[in-house]
């Protein structure tokens, strides 16, 4: 299909009339900026879409009140969680407020602004100023204006500070509440606040099919939860208003420093934890009487290793191309898991313990799991079975089936239905690689039933012993370099690519050439898609 | 972790809701002038991934009934020896008429978890009509029907009388793949229309909370009406609180695009039904025979596919869980603050490992060894295990017994089940007592480890005067099977006398007719 109708070109003026614009995004002087009247600047062409009102995800909500608050308090933890496939900040889930949902809201509002003003230190930075009097209405305002800012990631415009003047004023004479009341009840009304709580990007005109760009408060607020799953700090915040984050390089910068910054914690958290499948460690358990290396702290000396491991193509000059290479960060407590490696020892993400053992069930590895995270994950290639077939399992758990102790064989037969052969004729060889691995990633060479490992197969015609032969194959395909700006866009844009999507991801292909994830980052937000928005764009 | 959810912690002041039976001459007049006769009530509990091959050792032939004597509890339903006069078994029903991309509906779909389970309380096809409302990625689409028990809030005028028109609880803390579907076809029993699903509370606290909201009392405190000056001063606070965010959202409504409009839409509705709760003054039902437990410890909501609580994770316990959830659906249900309850024992295509089943309850299927089983609940699905399709002796031919692991863990299901059905039976009310005032479904979305969504197992207790008691019937082989949706159908128009027309989908369009061979 031809998509001519969104080659809609629009001249946009980032370096000129934009930045004195930076604030006024809600009036109707902001509609002239898309007009393209201006000096040259640059051109957006297709359609960038836009990004639809959503809620936050929890780990969003958690991570922005306890940076706005100084609250350790976790809400959002209580809260209905809305997942599908992908990753959780797609907001295809993230558009219903349901009234559990709200119910969560409207309780933890009121409970976290009773803490924060229980808290002399959580108090201050709130109560920005003393009333002069008792009638003086200009500290009021300033304590709603200057927390409405951080809370709704915006200045509050003229008529919005009225209005919560107005109720800060109610309260201190029908309701008969103390100035720290009343302002403890507006902290409250602005938590509950739709602003607060949904990501909006609002539109003079909410109906217009033209791209605009995003103006320095919303890209703050794009960088913010892409890069740290919260709202965006004071550096960008002032940014923000002097319209400092309307240059390519001003983005690439705040990459730079976000991601360095402690709060990119998140951005591994949520990203490659997602993406990697890293998250699911917290909730793995493995048969501790069949792996004794297994405890809570070899769990988290893995996901600390993982994400050491990823710190390196992030921060560090490590290319994406060693991803499957590259080598891995030592760790003491994860010694046991390495004592048995040969000397050659092993090396890259597949043979990572944090993968290893997220891909494998509590008693056995799945080499189906292990070469299905690869082929969707690190190939973004979707597998779906044929239609309508019965898929048997190998036969795990049931206790009193005979454990599964050469999952080779047990593979050989499934893949003699045709069925089955459909897609385990290319998974099975790349999961099968990393057979001399088991369930929480420990070098072996049998299995508990004597049986040799043979861990040989062939990948695109090529014969090869185990992993580390495998992998040359898999960094040389395609996909291998074009799937993480697929994932990194996604999670950026918080929607799955669609065919409009296809040309601004060719273009951060074309600029990443599989440098490190920091710099993919840097194409992604300077990308026009993460830039500009279109209005009235239907979500797909 | 802060929130404790220990044993000791969940169970705290469990029990006295029990201990203290409903007191008809102190039972508040409104909970009974408006029906004669006792209120009636929907309870459904469900589990998923169908019964082990044993659900149906003692089932009759196809197009028979066992009854009294001549109906025998399968040992996996032994822990309902004590209702046997009040259980009604359903075999041979099947649930995939509403199948419509096929000339013969096909008791097979993938996926099967999520679809089956979204159209077990609606008999439609949820990815059908997420397609003819134009969703494109079925992957997030949110679209169902109305379903069984939201019917009956609606239309049998059950959710009028009471503060709470319906509770949706749950224990699925470990939730599988979702099956490449929204989370509300997995977590999900009850839909308010076809774009609200109601999902499912685990979290006690939050459970304890709605429902102390609702009007049941604090035990604890024991009733302490605050004064009318004080609750004048909370309702004004609230309604500050609601008014000025109601403004910020209408505001908001005019500056973003029509279809944004839908989500402040959802904003403002579900404010307005928070509204209705926290300015309400509060009720003194507690004072009326109606003693809640205190308030639970949480278990929080699992984050995501794969992910969340283990056994023993910082305490967690589920056996105490479940058991405090029983104590918060009886209490419900004793306050008279909801009358129709959904409670799913599990998400769909659980990921749990149910180590936590005792020794006594393992003994009772055989699995008298393997402690350290892991009890994975979709794993043994997986399992041994393998029931046939076609007739052999009047049933299914059972080509492999089902895996003990499997067993076990819905003999467990079935143990939580009975327990609260018979808590709910020591609760007297006029002359009998709420079990009987109440029709409770306890069954599966699918039949066995198949996946197949024909013969589900269930099991009917209670609806006394209306259904068949100490009973089995077991409709005719598959092709000649009946549909759930007719059980639905007969549930609504014959208990609760509703005047429904027609009830979920059917491919050959044919109507729905009641189950005659159910009702007495």
């Amino acid at each position: 299909m031809e998509h001519q109708h969104l080659h809609i070109k629009a001249t946009i003026s980032l370096a000129g009339r934009w930045l004195v614009v930076g604030g006024c995004l809600f009036g109707a002087s902001c509609v002239g900026h898309l007009s393209g009247e201006e000096d040259g600047g640059e051109v957006v062409s297709g359609n960038p879409g836009g990004m639809p009102v959503h809620h936050l995800t929890s780990a969003e909500y958690n991570n922005t009140v306890a940076h706005l608050l100084g609250t350790s308090l976790r809400p959002a933890d209580y809260f209905p969680s809305a997942a599908a496939t992908g990753f959780d900040a797609n907001v295809g889930v993230l558009s219903g407020v349901s009234q559990v949902l709200l119910q969560g809201y409207y309780d933890a509002a009121k409970e976290l602004s009773t803490e924060a003003f229980a808290n002399d230190a959580q108090r201050a930075r709130i109560l920005v100023c003393e009333p002069a009097s008792p009638t003086d209405a200009a500290c009021p305002r300033l304590i709603i204006d200057s927390f409405g800012l951080r809370a709704f990631r915006r200045p509050l415009e003229a008529a919005e500070s009225d209005r919560y003047l107005k109720k800060y004023s109610e309260a201190r004479t029908t309701l008969g509440m103390t100035h720290v009341q009343a302002a403890q009840h507006l902290v409250r009304i602005l938590l509950t606040s739709p602003h607060f709580l949904l990501r909006t990007e609002l539109d003079a005109n909410p109906e217009a099919t033209a791209p605009r760009a995003l103006n320095s408060y919303e890209l703050a607020s794009r960088l913010s939860y892409l890069l740290w799953s919260s709202l965006p700090d004071e550096e960008l915040m002032s940014l923000a208003k002097a319209g400092g984050l309307a240059s390519k390089e001003a983005l690439e910068a705040q990459v730079d420093r976000m991601l360095a910054d402690p709060k990119g914690s998140g951005f591994f958290k949520n990203f490659y934890g997602q993406w990697l499948g890293i998250r699911l460690l917290d909730s793995h358990k493995a048969d501790k009487t069949l792996f004794p290396a297994w405890s809570d702290a070899t769990r988290q000396a893995m996901v600390d290793q993982a994400n050491e491991y990823m710190t390196e193509f992030t921060l560090g000059s490590r290319p994406w191309s060693e991803f499957l290479t590259a080598p891995h960060p030592a760790s003491a407590t994860l010694d046991p898991i390495y004592a048995k490696d040969p000397a050659a020892g092993r090396s890259g993400f597949l043979t990572l313990p944090a993968f290893l053992t997220l891909s494998s069930l509590p008693e056995r590895t799945s080499p189906t799991a292990r070469a299905k995270t690869v082929v969707v994950g690190i190939f973004c290639t979707n597998i779906s079975p044929p239609a309508n077939l019965n898929i048997p399992d190998l036969g795990a758990a049931g206790g009193d089936g005979v454990p599964i102790e050469n999952v080779r064989k047990k593979l050989e037969k499934h893949r003699e239905d045709p069925g089955c052969a459909s897609c385990h004729n290319t998974l099975d060889p790349i999961g099968l690689s990393m057979e001399n691995f088991d369930a929480v990633g420990g070098f072996r060479t049998k299995y508990t039933n004597g049986d040799l490992i043979d861990a040989t197969g062939t990948y695109g015609g090529t014969p090869f012993q185990e992993v580390s032969g495998l992998v040359p194959a898999l960094a040389k395909e395609e996909r291998f370099m074009s799937c993480p700006p697929n994932k990194l866009f996604s999670y950026a844009l918080r929607r799955s690519p669609t065919s409009d999507d296809r040309q601004y991801l060719d273009e951060i292909l074309a600029g990443w050439k599989g440098g490190t994830i920091g710099d993919l980052a840097k194409h992604v937000v300077t990308s026009d898609a993460f830039r500009y928005r279109v209005p009235g764009a239907e979500a797909k | 972790m802060k929130h404790l959810i220990s044993r000791r912690n969940l169970l705290r002041g469990a029990g006295v809701c029990l201990a203290l039976p409903w007191l008809e001459s102190l039972a508040p007049s409104r909970a009974r002038a408006d029906v004669p006769g006792g209120p009636k009530r929907f309870l459904l509990v469900s589990y998923p991934n169908g019964a082990p091959s044993s659900w149906w050792d003692k089932a009759p032939a196809f197009g028979t009934t066992a009854k009294g004597a001549n109906f025998v509890l399968p040992t996996v339903l032994d822990p309902f020896a004590k209702l046997k006069s009040k259980m009604l078994m359903v075999s041979r029903l099947g649930n995939y008429g509403w199948r419509k991309d096929q000339a013969t509906p096909d008791p097979f779909i993938e996926p099967s978890h999520s679809r089956m389970l979204a159209a077990m309380t609606t008999c439609v096809d949820a990815d059908a009509v997420a397609k003819a409302n134009g969703a494109n990625d079925l992957s997030s689409a949110v679209f169902n029907a109305v379903s069984v028990d939201q019917l009956i809030v609606q239309q049998a005028n059950l959710g009028k009388t009471t503060s709470i028109p319906s509770l949706q609880t749950g224990l699925g803390v470990k939730p599988g793949f979702f099956d490449a579907r929204s989370y509300a076809y997995n977590q999900a029993l009850s839909w308010k229309s076809k774009t609200e699903p109601l999902k499912r509370q685990v979290n006690p606290k939050a459970v304890f909370d709605a429902l102390v909201a609702g009007g049941a009392v604090d035990g604890a405190g024991g009733p302490d009406p605050e004064s009318a000056a004080a609750a004048k001063l909370r309702i004004a606070t609230e309604q500050s609180v609601i008014d000025t965010v109601r403004d910020d959202a209408n505001s908001l409504m005019g500056r973003v695009s029509t279809r944004d409009r839908s989500v402040l839409q959802e904003y403002l509705d579900s404010l307005r039904g928070i509204e209705k709760t926290v300015t309400s003054v509060a009720s003194t039902m507690g004072t009326l025979g109606c003693t809640p437990i205190g308030a639970p410890g949480s278990v929080p909501e699992p984050p995501g596919q794969g992910e969340g609580l283990n056994q023993g994770d910082n305490g967690y316990d589920h056996e105490a869980h479940a058991d405090v959830m029983n104590d918060l659906i009886a209490m419900a249900i004793q306050c008279d603050v909801t009358r129709v309850v959904t409670h799913m024992l599990d998400d769909s295509r659980s990921e749990f490992e149910y180590r936590h089943i005792p020794a006594a309850d393992r003994m009772k299927v055989g699995l008298d060894y393997n402690a350290g089983s892991s009890m994975h609940f979709h794993s043994s699905q997986h399992g041994p295990g393998e029931i046939g399709n076609t007739e052999a002796n009047g049933a299914y031919a059972v080509l492999a017994p089902t895996n003990r692991d499997f067993t076990a863990i819905n003999y467990w299901l079935s143990r939580k089940a009975a327990e609260l059905a018979q808590r709910l039976d020591s609760i007297t009310e006029g002359a009998g007592t709420v079990l009987d005032n109440t029709v409770m479904v306890f069954m599966s979305e699918m039949r066995t480890q198949d996946h197949d969504g024909f013969d589900l197992p269930i099991v009917m207790l209670g609806g006394g005067g209306v259904f068949q008691q100490d009973a089995h019937v077991a409709f005719r082989e598959l092709g000649k099977d009946r549909q759930l949706r007719d059980l639905w159908f007969t549930i609504m128009k014959q208990y609760f006398k509703m005047d429904i027309i027609s009830f979920g989908d059917q491919a050959g369009g044919a109507p729905n007719a009641l189950l005659q061979e159910l009702l007495v």
